[in-house]
């Protein structure tokens, strides 16, 4: 649950850690957030493919990476911040039966043109790196 | 051999900076979508809701929603009036030339405004830049960045993505 404003912005200092979000990534749920957000390619819902291909089982698709990366930055930082940047490095796949853990912290902030962070985070399933990156956050 | 080489190449290097006709988004932004993400993703944020009952145009959309609303369907269709082609042809043509292998490497999305409900987007994209052939871990291939600029109904501006794969010569499998 997202509340209004879980932070305040004059709170917050650069070195802080955001807290850690924990997901369970299962053959189910990847295909869930697969077709909500219409990747159709076979590799995100069909075993045979994936299997053909070297992989275990299925794994998340890109878009629901940062979807999950852009819900870590906003239970932080509530409904009044406004995400202005995702930069994301892709690493190794979030297979299922990973549990996708994503960490971050504030690596820089600023008052300039508008009040803004940029949070480095870093997105692991399992204990491999499966994402890094950074985000921007801008409050009015 | 090499004439062959040389012109699926040749092609890509003959698109790098010639932006591709629009792709129309399927839908307007909408709060059905919206909703399905969330749940699909655990999310819950009242600026993506809407009440029953309420009007649904002052709801947003999540900003990394972005490239959902301008995928096609699954059959490939696109709407009327959109292009058919548009950057991820680059692809198609490395495979041309044996770089079947296809792996995303960093995706950079600026977002200018949060969009809300009944927004009608479209998108014209860019091959910007392909790298010479880089020996990598997964095989020989080319880095290559695709700009995709997305726009409003009125033609105004509100995202930027950069995206960035490899498109790479499997090594043979023992």
């Amino acid at each position: 649950m997202i509340r209004a404003s879980p932070v305040r912005f004059e709170d917050i200092c650069v070195g802080q850690s955001l807290p850690t979000l924990r997901a369970e990534v299962t053959t189910s749920s990847i295909v869930t957030s697969a077709m909500a957000t219409r990747d159709f390619h076979p590799i995100h819902h069909d075993l045979d493919t994936v299997r053909k291909l070297g992989h275990p089982g299925l794994f998340l698709n890109i878009f629901s990476s940062a979807a999950y990366v852009e819900r870590f930055v906003s239970q932080w930082a509530g409904t009044e911040a406004r995400l202005s940047r995702m930069s994301i490095r892709l690493g190794a796949p979030c297979y299922a039966g990973n549990t996708l853990r994503i960490e971050g912290n504030v690596s820089d902030s600023g008052a300039t043109p508008v009040r803004w962070v940029e949070i480095e985070m870093r997105a692991y399933g399992n204990e491999i790196v499966h994402a890094s990156g950074a985000v921007r956050l801008e409050w009015p | 051999m090499n004439a062959q080489i040389g012109d699926w190449l040749s092609r890509i290097q003959a698109r790098i900076d010639q932006p591709y006709a629009r792709v129309l988004a399927c839908d307007p932004v909408n709060s059905s979508m919206i909703r399905h993400w969330c749940e699909a993703h655990g999310v819950d944020d009242p600026r993506y809701r809407v009440g029953v009952g309420e009007c649904t145009d002052a709801q947003l959309a999540p900003p990394s929603m972005l490239q959902v609303w301008l995928q096609p369907g699954p059959s490939g269709w696109r709407p009327e009036g959109s292009a058919q082609v548009d950057a991820t042809e680059i692809i198609r043509l490395f495979s041309e030339g044996g770089y079947t292998g296809l792996v995303g490497v960093n995706v950079d999305q600026e977002f200018v405004r949060y969009l809300h409900a009944g927004e009608r987007l479209y998108s014209v994209s860019t091959l910007v830049l392909v790298s010479d052939r880089k020996s990598t871990g997964l095989g020989d291939g080319y880095f290559f960045t695709v700009r995709q600029d997305v726009f409003a109904q009125d033609d105004e501006k509100v995202a930027v993505l950069h995206f960035r794969q490899l498109c790479y010569l499997p090594k043979e499998s023992s």
